[in-house]
């Protein structure tokens, strides 16, 4: 088809440079090599094929018309947690999807998934080949609760069960037990209760959407009914945001379950409030207080005050059956409020423990500062510490926390402070780099498949063939060779 | 982390509202639009003598560094449309594609023109809630028309239509590069 195109142009009696580039740059990719980009221009490396890396190659495009940008993924499919953290229940959500493949699909751009930085490549290899160098590869690791127990079979991480159901390869052997009919999350972010709808949600909801097949059966054979979703501080410290709040509401089939206790004193604070707080707070209370049709078969609540000190096991010691969870109080108000411990402690009975305490960022490779307090790379403004010539954009970079437009501006700010440098001489682009080339023949020589964007078009249409007999808008594939099969 | 905010004023600079709380417009009936599915449906705006969806008003995008990009939009336009269909270069506007699911396309008003906009709903509050730089006379962009409001001289027998002014105070610019419509 691309090249029918290309022949109507020409008979065409206007040629649009537009088609004209598109068309060539079809073929280049086709061909797995750049084809007609200028090799004067800066060539920039980014590692790492989530919003963060392609909104950072999207800025730097259109800020440098002789700038080629070549975007690293580890996994054979782009696009990172857009794809694996998202809910899939939260489709719209996913629309800049669309905007990250007009970027892959840009001339100047290109994509080379199934590449693991760090062990296939390293980042010295990558600087000696480009101007630039961007980490954009986020966080894959979790904070660990610290407690005895953690790693009993019930325990998970919120990220590993996000992953399952989103169909992460990494996840694919799960296997959540989901027989018991209590579940306790730790942690009260949006993450968390995304955790809790999914739990809750009809399975004739969730049957239409792009959750993975073998999660939707595991959730259709769930005896799941209760959710409690567990913070350390009180209401007015809740992380979560009021839309994902107002679905936990509105969930059918379901009642909010919550300790009026918690509430003290709540009422008399709102006045105070900026409106985004306020309305939050107002929509707990009112779900507090109203908890809903008693008749509801399946119930969730927050319980405020409490931190996991331990996760307590059944009598064969084999499995999770409970956890235990160390009262707190207030020291302070507001966002800056600390909890502090009261000496209580109180066990609540459970077979399903989701520790949903934040995404960790890890150090991808030896050659790159880490700051494994903070676990981000040390930057300032983006620019890797002592590292010329290495930035870093998204949550690598601030920590693991913000919603995509949080991810956007960020990257956007790392994209003008690189293109700033190249401007102001830091970066000496006089130098001839090779690019992409370069590295796609070291990874052959290591026998590494890389897999351009168009193989992931490839990908994603099979997906998309395979949804549509299911109901859905697509089915994943589980495991990365399955994946490089379809390519 | 940058500003993501686009100022409205209406041909003057604009001031940023400190008031505590939101302020709720009156229900005004001019031209509905729904983001998304592409219903107009024709209301009647107490303020013109007739409208048709030709009808085209300006609307000014005002960014933070006092840059100004205006535009002739067709009433019924929702405002993401107008920046997507004019391809105006604004960084990262409407990311959720007019779905309420960001808040990428929040734009400041000013207060005469945020009066006459329709009532908001708990979807919108919720998204707009979490937009950098809130203000009293916020809303998100993907959920407003343009339209027109008039004003009759005495002497005049045409209404004279008022521009819409919206500031941006964001201060990145992009060209948006989707070619996808709205509707």
């Amino acid at each position: 088809m691309k090249m029918m195109r290309m022949i109507n142009l020409v008979r065409g009696s206007v040629m649009k440079i537009h088609g004209l580039s598109r068309a060539s740059r079809c073929l280049a990719a086709e061909g797995g090599v750049r084809g007609l980009s200028s090799s004067s221009g800066p060539r920039v490396c980014i590692v790492g094929g989530g919003p963060a890396g392609f909104y950072t190659a999207q800025q730097l495009l259109k800020a440098r018309q002789d700038a080629a940008v070549d975007v690293y993924e580890r996994l054979p499919v782009p696009f990172g947690l857009v794809r694996f953290g998202v809910a899939p229940d939260h489709p719209e959500v996913k629309n800049v999807i669309n905007t990250f493949t007009q970027t892959a699909q840009h001339e100047r751009c290109s994509f080379h998934g199934n590449v693991n930085v760090g062990k296939d490549v390293t980042i010295d290899e990558l600087r000696q080949a480009y101007h630039a160098v961007v980490l954009s590869y986020g966080a894959e690791g979790n904070r660990s609760m610290g407690i005895s127990g953690e790693d009993l079979p019930g325990v998970f991480s919120a990220k590993d069960f996000v992953g399952w159901y989103n169909g992460l390869p990494s996840n694919k052997e799960l296997r959540p037990d989901l027989s018991c009919e209590t579940a306790v999350i730790l942690g009260q972010g949006n993450v968390a209760l995304d955790v809790a709808r999914i739990l809750l949600a009809p399975v004739e909801m969730l049957k239409e959407t792009d959750i993975t097949q073998n999660a939707l059966e595991a959730l259709a054979g769930s005896k799941v009914r209760r959710v409690l979703i567990v913070g350390r501080r009180g209401p007015l410290q809740i992380a979560c945001t009021i839309k994902e709040l107002r679905e936990m509401v509105n969930l059918p089939n379901t009642r909010a379950d919550m300790l009026p206790a918690d509430f003290e004193g709540i009422a008399e604070a709102l006045k105070d409030l900026p409106r985004p707080r306020k309305r939050l707070t107002e929509l707990m209370m009112k779900a507090a207080k109203e908890g809903g049709d008693d008749k509801a078969e399946k119930c969730w609540g927050f319980r405020f005050f409490r931190s996991p000190v331990e996760v307590i096991a059944g009598a064969d010691g084999k499995r999770a059956t409970g956890i235990r969870l160390a009262l707190n109080k207030l020291e302070g108000s507001g966002e800056s409020a600390r909890a502090e411990v009261t000496g209580q402690l109180e066990d609540v009975d459970c077979g399903l423990i989701i520790s949903s305490i934040g995404y960790k960022s890890i150090p991808i490779d030896p050659a790159v500062p880490f700051d494994p307090r903070r676990a981000i790379v040390p930057n300032e403004m983006g620019r890797v510490q002592d590292t010329a010539g290495l930035y870093c954009s998204g949550w690598v970079k601030r920590g693991p926390t913000g919603v995509i437009a949080t991810t956007m501006n960020d990257s956007f700010d790392t994209a003008r402070v690189l293109i700033q440098d190249m401007e102001a001489g830091k970066l000496d682009l006089s130098v001839n780099k090779p690019g992409a080339q370069a590295i796609t023949a070291l990874l052959q020589t290591r026998g590494v498949r890389t897999v351009l964007f168009s193989q992931w078009e490839k990908i994603t249409a099979e997906e998309e063939k395979r949804g549509k007999s299911l109901g859905k808008p697509r089915e994943k594939p589980l495991d990365v060779d399955e994946m490089l099969k379809i390519a | 982390m940058s500003v993501c905010a686009l100022r409205v004023f209406l041909q003057r600079a604009a001031v940023m509202r400190k008031a505590a709380h939101q302020t709720f417009s009156q229900a005004r009936a001019f031209p509905q639009c729904v983001t998304g599915s592409y219903t107009h449906s024709r209301g009647i705006n107490t303020l013109t003598n007739s409208l048709r969806a030709e009808e085209k008003v300006t609307v000014h995008f005002l960014n933070r560094d006092g840059k100004r990009i205006s535009v002739k939009a067709l009433t019924g336009e929702s405002l993401l449309d107008v920046v997507v269909n004019h391809d105006l270069d604004i960084d990262g506007f409407g990311a959720c594609e007019g779905t309420l699911a960001c808040s990428t396309c929040h734009l400041i008003f000013e207060e005469a023109v945020y009066k006459k906009l329709g009532p908001i709903s708990d979807e919108e509050m919720d998204m707009l809630d979490l937009a950098y730089g809130l203000t009293d006379t916020s809303r998100l962009g993907c959920q407003q028309c343009s339209f027109t409001t008039t004003r009759t001289h005495n002497h005049d027998k045409h209404p004279q239509y008022k521009d819409a002014t919206i500031s941006m105070s964001k201060s990145k610019e992009r060209k948006r590069e989707t070619e996808k419509r709205i509707h």
